[in-house]
C-alpha cells in the first residue's frame, strides 16, 4: 500500500538577522490511509514546525527548508506552488490548532466560516443552496444543530467552537487531518467528548490523522503509531504498543512517561528530567539529550546517535547499540 | 500595475488642467469685464451706518451711502454732496442743510430730509459711531429737503465729523435690521448685490446716482483673516487691488513688476504710556528721559522695514498745528544725565505691558534694546488685550505699549487722550494738566481756523515738554494695486471706490 | 437597539450642560470685558456703560447664568451676537456648512489614503515601500498643518497658479485646505491602520483561514482588514473632531470664512452668546459623531451588538 504521507529528512531552520533557530533536525515519518500518529514531545520540540511545514504555512520571511522532502500522495509538496498548496489545504489536507477560542474569526457567523472552506474547494459547482445544505449537514456531524449557523463564535462555549473548527476541518472531506493539540485549552470532561467525536469521525470518513499532543493519556486511546519528538528530532517510533510496553525505551521517552507502569518486568524505577531542552540557536555534535540523560556516556557527546531498529519499533539512542553488541 | 499608474496620472493632469483654466480667466478678466477685486483685512460688522468701525465698514459705506458733505481731512476743503448748501447761525450751534433734490435710492425712492435726519439719529445713538456726533444736540426736518442740526455748543470740527456720516433709507431701515442688513438701501454710487460666505462682497454700480455713474461696473471686495494671505492673494494674481499690506511682505510684492505700493498716510501710531500716578512715571525728568533714550528710527527699522515717520509727537505730524513744535531727539546722554537728576538708581527694572492682538512684540523688543543702553532694564509682558484694557481704563497699568488712531484728522481727537475726562477711556497715562484742558476745550469752538490752530500748538507743547506718552512712530497704510487701476486711496483709509478706474 | 440610542441622546444633556457651564465661567473669569473689545479702546465710560447694561452684563454671575438657562430652556432663545446683533444660531448655520465639508472632506480622503496604505504598509512589513511609508507618515505627522498649508499656497497657488489661495468659492478654493488637514490626518491613520493590521494578521484565525485553502489575499480583505477597522472606525470619529477644531488654523492660514474663524472671533471679543452657541453646537455635533462611530461599530461587530441588545 503506497505511503499517504512520507517525511524524508525534514529540516527547517528559522534565520533572523542575528542566529539561526534549528527547529527541526532530520525527521522522518509515514502515514498509511486510516492511520493515526501522534507526535508527542515538549513544547519547543518542533511539532508544530513540522506540521506547518507539510502544509507549507511556515512564515515566509523566516522559515528555510535546507533539505528534505515531503511526499504526499506521491507528490513533493515542496516543490508546489501557492496556488497548488491552496487547493491542497482545506481539501486533501486540514489542520486545526490548539487554541478554540483564537481560532475563528469574530465577527463572522461560523455558517459562513464553515461555508468558505466549502466554497474555496467547490470543484462540482454546486450553487449557492446546495452549500448551505452542506453546511447544515457538517454541523449535524459534529453535533451542533444547524439552526445555530447565524451565530456568531462568541456565543458558543469553549468545546462547541472546537466542534466547530474540526467541521471547518472536515467540511471537504481531507485524507489528512493535522490536529495540533486540540484538546490542551478544553475543560477534561469536554476533551473525552472530543475526542470521542473526532475518532468517530474519522471512522466514518476513513481520514488519516497526526495529533500533535503532549498528553499521553490522549495518544493511549486515539493513535495507532506514535513518535516521540525531542530537539527537533524523533528519538523513538513505533506503535501503541511498542512505545507504551515495548521492552527498549529512549531515556527520555522513560521520563515522559514517569509513573505509567509498564507491562513487562524490566520497569525502569521513576525519574523526573533534569534541566531543559538545549538552546536551538546552536548547532550541536552529538546527543541532543545528552545534557539530561542519566545514563550519559563519552560517545553520546561526540558522536550522534544512529537508529535502533527492532520491527516497528525504532530508538535513536547510543545505548541499545552498545547493548547489541554486547547482546 | 501600470495601468493604474497611468489612470492615476491622467487624473492629476486632467485635475490640474481645469484648476489651472479657470483661475487664470478670473484674473486677467478683471479689466475688461470692468470689474475691481479689491482684497482687505478686516472683519465687516454690518451694511448699515452705525453699527461697527472696521475698516470694511467704512469702505462699504462709502460705496452704499453718501454723506451730506465731504471735507478733505487735511485742508478742511468742502465738497457738497446731499446738501447743496448749507448756512450757519451766527452763534454757531444751528447749521442749516439744503438737500439736493434729485437724488434717487437704490430702490427707486427720491432722498428726504427724513432720511437724513433718521440717519444722523441712528449715527449718534450708535456706540460705534456716535463719537462724531457728541457735538450734536439734535436734529429735524424743517421740510422735504431742509434738514437743521443744532449743537450742543460751537464745534469748530463738526463739518469733518459730519462727513464721517452717512445717509440710509430710513423707510428701508424702519422696516428692521436684520432686514436691513440682508439687503440695505442708500442713495451711494455702488447697490449691493450679494454677501456671500461671509467674505465676499458684491456690489454693483448704482445707473441712477445722483452724479456721474461710478467708472467701475462691478466691486468684488474679498476679506480677509491675516495680511499674508492677502500680501499672497495679491502676488497671485487673485486681486487687482489690496489694501493693507503688512511691512513683511512688502518687498515680495512690490518686486512684482504688474504691483505698485502706495505709502498712504493715517493717523495711526505707536506709543508708550506711562502712568502718572504711580513711581517712577510721576517724576517727569523719568518721562522725559525715557522720550530722549528710545531710538526711534531703529524700532522702526526692525519692527516695520522702516516704513512709517518716527516721531515723538502726540497730534498727528499731517496736521498744521505739529508745525514748529520741538521733537524729542534720540539723545541717551541726555537721558541717563535726567535719571541721574530724578534721583532713579540703575539699574532700573520696568514691567511694560503689549496686547496679543497688537502685534507690538518686535516693537518692545527694539525699545527694551533701547532702553537697556541708559541702564533701565525692561520686562515684557503680554497680555489678552481684554485684560489689557481693562487694565489700562482703571488705571492699573504703569507703563504700556499700543498702537492707537483716530478716525478724523483733527486735534480734538486727542483730547480724550490728555483730559481728566479720558481717564477711563484713552487716558493711559493718567495725565492731568489745566493749561492744556483750558486750551484744548477753547479750540474746540474756536471759530477762526488760525487762532484754533495756535491754540492747539501752545497745548501740544505743554504735553511734549510733560512727557506723559513717549509716542514712537506714525505708520502709513501700505496699499497694493496693478499697474493699469487708477486709484485714489485718500488719507488714513477714507477713500472713496467711485474714484477708481481703469486705465 | 432603539433603547440604546435614546438612552445616548438623554446622556448628551448633561454633557452639553457640562460643556455650557465651564464655558461660562471660564469667559466670566478671565479679565476683559466684551464692551471694551468691541468698541474699542477709544470708546468712553459711556458707552461702554450703555453697553453693559443693553446686554445685562452688569448682573452678578449666578444671575446672568440662569438668565442665559432660562432663555433657552423657554423660549430656545440663544441670544444674539454682541459685535454683529445678528441671532447666533443664524450666524452658526451660515458658516457651518463650510467647515462641515472641509471637516468631512478631509475625513474622506484622509480614510482612504490613510487605511489604503496602512493596508498595504502592514501587508509588506520589512519591505522597502513599508520603511518609506512609515517614514514618510511620521514626518507628515509631526509636520505643523499651518506650515503645510503655507507651503502649498506658496508652491501651488503663487507659484503655479493652479489653486486659490484664499476663499471657499469654487470647488477648487477647497483643494490646498483639504489636502492640509487630510495629510496631517491621514498619517496618523495610516500608522494605526498598519499597527491594527500588523496585530489582526497575527491573529489565530488568519492561520485557520490559511488553513483552509484562503489565498493571502482572501485573507487580507476577508479576515485581516474587517477586523482591522473596528478600531480604526473609532479613531476616525475622534479624528472628525480633530478636524473640526483643526479647521479653525486652516481657516486662516486660508481666510476661508468658516465656524472656526468665527468663534476666534467671538472669543477675541468676548461675545458671550456666540461663544456659548459655537462651543455647545461643535459640542452636541461631535456628542453625535461619537454615537454614530458607536453605532458603526455595532454593526461591524456582532459581539458589540449583542451587548446593546441585550
Amino acid at each position: 500500500m503506497e505511503n499517504l504521507l512520507e517525511v524524508k529528512n525534514l529540516q527547517v531552520h528559522y534565520e533572523t538577522d542575528k542566529e539561526t533557530v534549528y527547529a527541526v533536525n532530520g525527521v522522518s515519518f509515514t502515514i498509511q490511509n486510516g492511520e493515526t500518529l501522534g507526535l508527542v514531545g515538549e513544547t519547543g520540540a518542533g511539532k508544530t514546525t513540522i506540521s506547518l511545514a507539510i502544509l507549507q504555512l511556515l512564515s515566509e520571511r523566516t522559515a528555510r527548508i535546507p533539505k528534505g522532502e515531503i511526499y504526499f500522495k506521491g507528490k513533493n509538496l515542496l516543490d508546489l506552488g501557492e496556488k497548488e498548496m491552496q487547493l491542497i489545504r482545506g481539501e486533501e489536507i486540514s489542520m486545526i490548532f490548539q487554541d478554540p477560542m483564537t481560532a475563528l474569526n469574530p465577527i463572522m457567523t461560523i455558517g459562513k466560516q464553515i461555508a468558505e472552506a466549502l466554497r474555496l474547494h467547490n470543484h462540482q459547482g454546486l450553487s449557492l443552496s446546495e452549500i448551505e445544505e452542506k453546511v447544515d449537514e457538517v454541523l449535524k456531524m459534529v453535533g451542533i444543530p444547524p439552526e445555530r449557523k447565524t451565530e456568531y463564535p462568541h456565543q458558543f462555549s469553549g468545546g462547541m467552537k472546537q466542534r466547530v473548527v474540526i467541521a471547518i476541518a472536515l467540511a471537504c472531506e481531507p485524507q489528512l487531518l493535522i490536529a495540533d493539540e486540540p484538546t490542551t485549552a478544553l475543560d477534561v470532561t469536554i476533551q473525552a467528548q472530543v475526542l470521542l467525536m473526532m475518532k468517530r469521525l474519522r471512522q466514518q470518513l476513513g481520514t488519516s490523522m497526526i495529533l500533535i499532543t503532549h498528553d499521553l493519556g490522549v495518544v493511549s486511546k486515539v493513535c495507532d503509531n506514535v513518535a516521540v519528538i525531542y530537539a527537533g528530532e524523533i528519538v523513538e517510533y513505533g506503535t501503541l504498543r511498542d512505545v507504551f510496553s515495548g521492552k527498549v525505551h529512549h531515556p527520555y521517552t522513560v521520563g515522559l512517561f514517569g509513573s505509567i507502569p509498564s507491562l513487562t518486568a524490566k520497569t525502569r524505577r521513576l525519574q523526573p528530567i533534569e534541566g531543559l531542552m538545549p538552546d536551538p540557536t546552536k548547532e550541536v555534535q552529538g546527543c541532543r539529550f545528552a545534557d539530561r540523560c542519566p545514563h550519559v556516556r563519552e560517545i553520546c557527546r561526540r558522536e550522534s546517535p544512529s537508529i535502533f531498529a527492532e520491527g516497528s519499533h525504532q530508538v535513536k539512542c547510543h545505548l541499545f547499540r552498545e547493548e547489541e553488541k554486547h547482546a | 500595475m501600470k495601468k493604474r499608474f497611468a489612470i492615476v496620472m491622467t487624473l492629476i493632469m486632467t485635475f490640474s488642467l481645469l484648476a489651472g483654466c479657470s483661475s487664470e480667466s478670473e484674473q486677467s478678466g478683471s479689466a475688461e469685464e470692468n470689474k475691481l477685486i479689491l482684497g482687505i483685512e478686516s472683519e465687516l460688522t454690518s451694511f448699515d451706518v452705525e453699527n461697527g468701525d472696521f475698516a470694511l465698514d467704512f469702505v462699504i459705506r462709502r460705496c452704499l451711502y453718501e454723506p451730506l458733505v465731504h471735507v478733505d481731512p487735511v485742508s478742511g476743503e468742502e465738497e457738497m454732496r446731499l446738501a447743496e448748501s448749507y448756512t450757519v447761525s451766527d452763534d454757531k450751534t444751528v447749521y442749516t442743510f439744503k438737500l439736493r433734490p434729485d437724488v434717487k435710492m437704490h430702490d427707486g425712492s427720491t432722498l428726504t430730509a427724513d432720511d437724513v435726519v433718521y440717519s444722523l439719529n441712528l449715527t449718534k445713538e450708535s456706540s460705534y459711531v456716535g463719537k462724531n456726533l457728541s457735538a450734536m444736540k439734535q436734529a429735524r426736518a424743517v421740510d422735504d429737503h431742509t434738514v437743521e442740526v443744532t449743537l450742543n455748543a460751537p464745534y469748530a470740527a463738526f463739518m469733518k465729523n459730519l462727513s464721517m456720516c452717512f445717509v440710509l433709507s430710513a423707510e428701508a431701515h424702519r422696516a428692521g435690521t436684520d432686514a436691513f442688513n440682508e439687503e440695505p438701501v442708500g442713495c451711494g454710487p455702488y447697490k449691493f448685490v450679494s454677501y456671500e460666505n461671509d467674505n465676499k462682497i458684491t456690489l454693483e454700480a448704482f445707473d441712477e446716482y445722483y452724479r456721474d455713474t461710478a467708472p467701475i461696473e462691478t466691486i468684488e471686495i474679498r476679506m480677509f483673516a491675516d495680511t499674508s494671505s492677502l500680501a499672497i492673494a495679491m502676488e497671485s494674481g487673485e486681486l487687482d487691488a489690496a489694501a493693507g499690506i503688512n511691512p513683511v511682505d512688502y518687498e515680495n510684492v512690490v518686486s512684482n513688476d504688474n504691483i505698485v505700493v502706495d505709502e498712504i498716510a493715517t493717523t495711526k501710531f505707536c506709543m508708550l504710556s506711562m502712568n502718572e500716578e504711580t513711581e517712577p512715571f510721576n517724576d517727569k525728568k523719568v518721562r522725559q528721559a525715557i522720550n530722549y533714550a528710545i531710538d526711534r528710527q531703529f524700532v522702526l527699522d526692525a519692527s516695520r522695514e522702516g516704513k512709517g515717520n518716527p516721531t515723538s509727537l502726540l497730534f498727528n505730524t499731517a496736521m498744521t498745528c505739529t508745525e514748529g513744535v520741538e521733537e524729542y531727539e534720540y539723545d541717551p546722554e541726555k537721558a541717563k544725565q535726567l535719571l541721574e537728576e530724578a534721583g532713579i538708581s540703575l539699574p532700573l527694572t520696568l514691567n511694560t505691558k503689549l496686547s496679543t492682538y497688537e502685534g507690538c512684540k518686535t516693537e518692545a523688543e527694539a525699545i527694551q534694546e533701547s532702553l537697556a543702553n541708559v541702564g533701565i532694564n525692561v520686562e515684557i509682558e503680554i497680555l489678552e488685550s481684554g485684560a489689557l484694557y481693562g487694565g489700562l481704563a482703571s488705571g492699573d497699568i504703569p507703563f504700556s505699549l499700543t498702537r492707537l488712531g483716530t478716525s478724523a484728522v483733527d486735534p480734538d481727537q486727542y483730547y480724550n487722550m490728555v483730559s481728566e475726562n479720558g481717564f477711563s477711556s484713552l487716558n493711559y497715562s493718567r495725565y492731568v494738566n489745566d493749561e492744556v484742558e483750558e486750551l484744548m476745550v477753547q479750540a474746540r469752538s474756536e471759530k477762526d481756523e488760525e487762532e484754533r490752530d495756535t491754540l492747539y500748538r501752545e497745548a501740544l507743547e505743554i504735553i511734549q515738554d510733560d512727557a506723559p506718552y513717549a509716542v514712537i512712530y506714525e505708520m502709513p497704510d501700505l496699499n497694493a494695486s496693478v499697474k493699469n487701476l487708477n486709484v485714489n486711496w485718500g488719507l488714513n483709509g477714507m477713500y472713496y471706490l467711485y474714484d477708481f478706474s481703469w486705465k | 437597539m432603539y433603547k440604546y440610542v435614546i438612552k445616548r441622546v438623554l446622556l448628551t444633556i448633561p454633557v452639553l450642560l457640562g460643556v455650557l457651564l465651564i464655558v461660562f465661567t471660564i469667559m466670566s473669569l478671565t479679565p476683559g470685558e466684551p464692551a471694551r473689545l468691541i468698541l474699542g479702546a477709544s470708546a468712553d465710560q459711556a458707552a461702554i456703560d450703555a453697553f453693559n447694561q443693553l446686554h445685562g452684563l452688569d448682573a452678578t454671575f449666578p444671575e446672568r447664568l440662569w438668565n442665559y438657562l432660562k432663555d433657552i430652556v423657554t423660549d430656545l432663545d440663544f441670544g444674539r451676537s454682541y459685535r454683529s446683533d445678528k441671532p447666533v444660531f443664524d450666524m452658526i448655520l451660515g458658516r457651518f456648512p463650510i467647515t462641515f465639508m472641509l471637516a468631512t472632506l478631509s475625513i474622506f480622503f484622509s480614510a482612504v489614503i490613510g487605511i489604503v496604505l496602512g493596508v498595504v504598509s502592514a501587508v509588506k512589513q520589512y519591505s522597502k515601500l513599508d520603511a518609506t511609508l512609515t517614514v514618510t507618515a511620521m514626518i507628515f505627522a509631526s509636520i505643523p498643518s499651518f506650515w503645510l498649508g503655507m507651503m502649498l499656497i506658496l508652491g501651488f497657488s503663487l507659484n503655479l497658479h493652479m489653486f486659490p489661495s484664499h476663499g471657499a468659492d469654487s470647488w477648487q478654493s477647497y483643494v490646498l485646505p483639504v489636502l492640509t488637514l487630510a495629510v496631517s490626518a491621514a498619517a496618523g491613520l495610516l500608522r494605526m491602520t498598519r499597527s491594527a493590521m500588523l496585530e489582526t494578521i497575527r491573529m489565530e484565525y488568519i492561520r485557520t483561514a490559511r488553513a483552509k485553502g484562503a489565498s493571502p489575499r482572501d485573507v487580507i480583505y476577508k479576515h485581516a482588514l474587517k477586523n482591522a477597522l473596528l478600531p480604526v472606525v473609532t479613531s476616525l470619529g475622534i479624528s472628525f473632531g480633530t478636524s473640526l477644531g483643526g479647521a479653525v488654523v486652516i481657516e486662516t492660514v486660508f481666510s476661508i470664512p468658516g465656524l472656526g474663524m468665527l468663534i476666534v472671533n467671538a472669543i477675541r471679543d468676548k461675545d458671550f452668546p456666540l461663544v456659548m452657541a459655537s462651543i455647545l453646537f461643535l459640542a452636541a455635533l461631535f456628542c453625535l459623531v461619537m454615537l454614530i462611530v458607536d453605532l458603526i461599530y455595532a454593526f461591524i461587530d456582532p459581539r458589540i451588538k449583542s451587548k446593546y441588545l441585550n
